[in-house]
């Protein structure tokens, strides 16, 4: 683990301030912890603790890829049986996984990997042979000892997107001892801010890399006791792109298509209460358009969301005006 | 011309060459001795020279050099700045500089779109 500590040694950090950044997932994952009061853990304790989040981040990551030819997931998706036991872990991820489905009336499907690998045109790394099984639907049943999911054999499940919100939120569920503490899952983020607690946000400006859309200044708030849970997460089309056929595609799939989905929105960014809602939201407005994606996200009352339509403009919701620093 | 006796062709008669005489050489030994002796001599003269301590040269005369008397030097410390601990207080008529506090540099955590999924 390639580890970089920001706090201990900087002095223009911020105070007790402490950041563990990794790569994984490939891409970059972060525990980030704040311990203001005397009787917080220390930071040496803070960076231990970021340090065995992120190893415990790595065990999950590698239950739940699909690139790791013994992850649960792959094993699932390599069995020919109808009903195949699952793991803890992975049986938790699809509950939210429909869970997610229902939030966004079915704009989030994990059953498109073949129509996303038949997209992309090639049989990449994980990928295995695109197939058309015809029925997507699954289900989950329970034992006393086991999960069991059952699906027509050769459906083949895609969890890359809703596991990293899920994980990002399942990691900060442990850092539960710091007033400020935030799980960056490659983009999809977790945050707890105490009461009066502070922490500012990039959006990423997909079109001039390291620039922001905004920024955001999020405040803990006084919710009866409880301390205040965000989730911030970006979906776009410009990251994961290829031509093919004389067009330009990318990998999110419009689940009444069958298709890459061809809208307005290249990238949406939400912030909700958790991470994986928010991961699940920006992915159902950049599917559903600027128009239908921005109602979707003022039914579920989210805390913000910013647009980037494919003429440059930057819509945000009326709720997000609050937080832009 | 055979010989008439053995049969045999008469042998010419050898020629006798002068052996020359050795040209007489002076006896080296005394001049090794006295490269030699020259050598130690002057390995012996390094040897001391490096060996010994400083000496002031001496023309073979006693001769004494009065100096003039340096003044002692003096080391002036200036002390420009006192960087106080907390509880400390500055001297008398020192000037005091606050120092600002550095801001903090912000821990920006920054949204994006993935490089990849898991």
């Amino acid at each position: 683990m390639t580890a970089m500590l920001m706090a201990d040694t900087s002095s223009d950090v911020e105070p007790d301030t402490l950041s563990v950044v990794t790569n994984m997932m490939g891409g970059t994952v972060g525990v980030h912890l704040r311990a203001t009061a005397d009787d917080q853990p220390s930071t040496s304790q803070a960076g231990e603790t970021a340090r065995s989040t992120l190893r415990r981040l790595q065990r999950w990551a590698d239950r739940l890829s699909r690139f790791v030819g013994s992850s649960d997931i792959a094993r699932l998706n390599d069995s020919p049986d109808e009903r195949v036991p699952i793991s803890a872990t992975l049986a938790a991820v699809l509950d939210w996984a429909r869970q997610a489905e229902s939030l966004s009336d079915g704009v989030v499907d994990v059953t498109l990997l073949d129509a996303r690998l038949r997209a992309e045109g090639a049989a990449g790394p994980g990928s295995g042979n695109p197939s058309d099984p015809g029925d997507r639907s699954w289900s989950m049943d329970r034992t006393s000892r086991a999960t069991f999911i059952r699906r027509t054999p050769g459906l083949r499940l895609d969890i890359d997107g809703v596991a990293k919100g899920w994980l990002a939120d399942r990691a900060l569920a442990r850092l539960g001892a710091y007033p400020a503490a935030v799980v960056d899952a490659d983009g999809d983020v977790a945050i707890r801010l105490d009461p009066g607690q502070r922490w500012r946000f990039g959006v990423a400006d997909p079109r001039t890399m390291g620039t922001d859309l905004a920024e955001l200044d999020l405040t803990g708030r006084d919710e009866g006791g409880r301390r205040t849970g965000f989730g911030l997460a970006t979906s776009g089309t410009t990251v994961h792109r290829w031509a093919h056929d004389g067009r330009t595609d990318h990998h999110l799939i419009d689940p009444r298509t069958g298709r890459p989905a061809h809208t307005d929105v290249v990238q949406a960014t939400v912030l909700a209460r958790t991470a994986r809602e928010a991961e699940a939201l920006a992915k159902t407005a950049l599917i559903l358009g600027s128009v239908a994606g921005l109602e979707r996200l003022a039914q579920h009352d989210v805390d913000g969301a910013i647009l980037l339509t494919e003429t440059g403009r930057v819509l945000l919701t009326p709720a997000t005006a609050r937080w832009l620093a | 011309m055979p010989d008439a006796q053995d049969g045999q062709p008469a042998r010419p008669a050898p020629i006798t060459r002068p052996v020359p005489t050795p040209k007489a050489r002076p006896d080296p030994r005394p001049l090794r001795i006295a490269y030699g002796m020259g050598l130690l001599a002057a390995a012996t003269a390094i040897v001391t020279a490096l060996a010994s301590p400083p000496t002031t040269a001496s023309t073979g005369q006693t001769a004494t050099v009065t100096l003039p008397a340096e003044p002692a030097p003096s080391v002036r410390h200036v002390i420009q700045y006192i960087q106080l601990q907390p509880g400390q207080t500055a001297p008398p008529n020192a000037a005091v500089k606050v120092v600002p506090t550095p801001k903090p540099r912000v821990v920006v955590v920054t949204t994006r779109q993935s490089g990849a999924k898991p």
